[in-house]
């Protein structure tokens, strides 16, 4: 069946794969692994098992090879079932830390934890100035305290450059509802980073 | 909010939704309503502030050959799921059915059919509480037993004789225990010893005499020194007789 998405890369090889190409399927993993591991660093943060989480985006890939047709780009369908993986695993992350907190932990640890996996930073950024750390720091913390769905949005919108009738498919929303979200996130970050943001103007 | 605020924050947004195919978010800051309009111009350089701060972010460092490993680890969880599925297959090929389970499964069927059915008992239960749910309860029910119930009191309480109220029957019983305490109390001391002496009195003795030591000792008239002054007015056969008897116990000594 043609669709309007066959010029895609990633739909080509789909198809490719589906008529009993294997090879597409490795293209396709070395076209977008990267694309998704990027998407969710910057979602989970610095989370020791992304690697995992890549290969289950993949997984779900696999399982989906008979019944899958294209109604939006590849990379679409695939930002799609990432965002679910990672809404689940924050879920699980939640749902330990209750754990531990019932536990005797701190009820605060949850928090600062997954604030601190998007702080951590200095392993990427090698050789940069402290200063330069510390803000990088504070924008992704401020990032990490958005609501999910806000999150996403601001994140493809910004880094995949996503237009916003994609980013509804992603989260399975309309396209005014991602321009609300993307809106509103931009709106928390120049709050929370007022600081920053008046010694950059300057 | 102003029209030339709507329309320069509408281009705002349009500038940040599509940064490639729109305007550029730089070209905006020589909007002719900036120069009138303090708070979009903050809101412009704040936005700016934003993107170059967003725009400042390292790119997330990629693990080296993620893709490779990535694709490795996938066959590896494909073989383990196929290798899972053929060992089940090949589980279940290998099955074979237990010499003589289809005779056994017919004579456990035969033997259930015998059985009542399970569901037989409640069936019947169920019957009955339909049957009972189906009796209807006359109106006003309660009240018409309460008063006949209530008349039927008043009349026995005309016919009954005296001694059948309650509390005349209280004061006999009571009259009747009393009487029966005072005739147990009474001669409970005296009894063993009268009845053992005269099964073991010698033969020849007075029995006048004995009556008249019997009366006396029921009425309580006789002690010991009363008995002794009576005893010595007694011919002199009669006091031997009696002494006798003494030492089996006639008088309780």
């Amino acid at each position: 069946m043609q669709s309007e998405y066959d010029e895609d890369p990633g739909v080509r090889w789909m198809r490719a794969w589906q008529a009993g190409d294997e090879g597409a399927f490795d293209a396709l993993v070395e076209a977008y692994s990267p694309q998704v591991y990027a998407l969710l660093t910057r979602f989970l943060g610095q989370r020791a098992n992304r690697e995992d989480l890549v290969q289950e985006v993949f997984l779900r890939v696999v399982r989906a090879r008979e019944r899958y047709e294209p109604s939006a780009r590849f990379s679409t369908f695939l930002f799609r079932i990432a965002y679910n993986i990672s809404v689940n695993e924050t879920q699980r992350g939640i749902a330990r830390e209750a754990g531990r907190v019932e536990l005797g932990g701190d009820a605060n640890a949850r928090s600062s934890r997954t604030l601190a996996e998007f702080e951590d930073t200095r392993a990427e950024a090698p050789g940069a100035e402290l200063e330069r750390d510390d803000v990088v720091r504070e924008v992704r913390a401020a990032i990490a305290r958005l609501p999910e769905n806000q999150r996403m949005a601001l994140l493809l919108a910004k880094y995949e450059e996503l237009p916003y009738s994609e980013i509804g498919e992603v989260l399975g929303t309309s396209e005014k509802a991602v321009k609300s979200m993307v809106h509103r996130a931009r709106e928390s970050l120049r709050e929370s980073l007022a600081a920053l943001l008046e010694e950059e103007e300057a | 909010m102003k029209h030339d605020c709507r329309s320069f924050r509408a281009a705002l947004e349009s500038a940040l939704e599509s940064p490639r195919e729109g305007e550029p978010l730089e070209s905006l800051s020589w909007n002719e309503h900036l120069l009138g309009c303090a708070e979009c111009r903050a809101l412009l350089e704040s936005e700016e502030a934003l993107e170059t701060l967003l725009e400042s972010l390292p790119a997330p460092k990629l693990p080296p050959r993620l893709a490779r490993r990535v694709l490795a680890r996938l066959r590896t969880a494909e073989h383990a799921r196929e290798d899972a599925l053929d060992r089940l297959l090949e589980r279940a090929a290998q099955t074979q059915a237990p010499p003589g389970l289809s005779r056994r499964v017919l004579a456990g069927l035969e033997s259930a059919r015998a059985q009542p059915a399970e569901g037989a008992a409640e069936a019947r239960l169920d019957a009955l509480l339909e049957r009972a749910r189906a009796v209807e309860t006359p109106g006003h029910l309660a009240q018409r037993v309460l008063a006949h119930v209530a008349e039927e009191r008043a009349l026995s309480r005309k016919r009954r004789p005296v001694f059948a109220r309650a509390s005349v029957r209280f004061a006999l019983a009571a009259g009747l225990l009393a009487a029966f305490g005072l005739w147990a109390i009474w001669p409970a001391r005296e009894e063993p010893a009268r009845t053992r002496g005269l099964a073991q009195l010698p033969d020849g003795v007075d029995a006048r005499m004995l009556e008249h030591i019997d009366v006396l000792e029921q009425w309580e008239l006789l002690r010991r020194n009363d008995l002794d002054s009576l005893l010595s007015t007694l011919p002199r056969t009669d006091q031997l007789l009696l002494e006798m008897g003494s030492e089996e116990g006639v008088l309780g000594g």
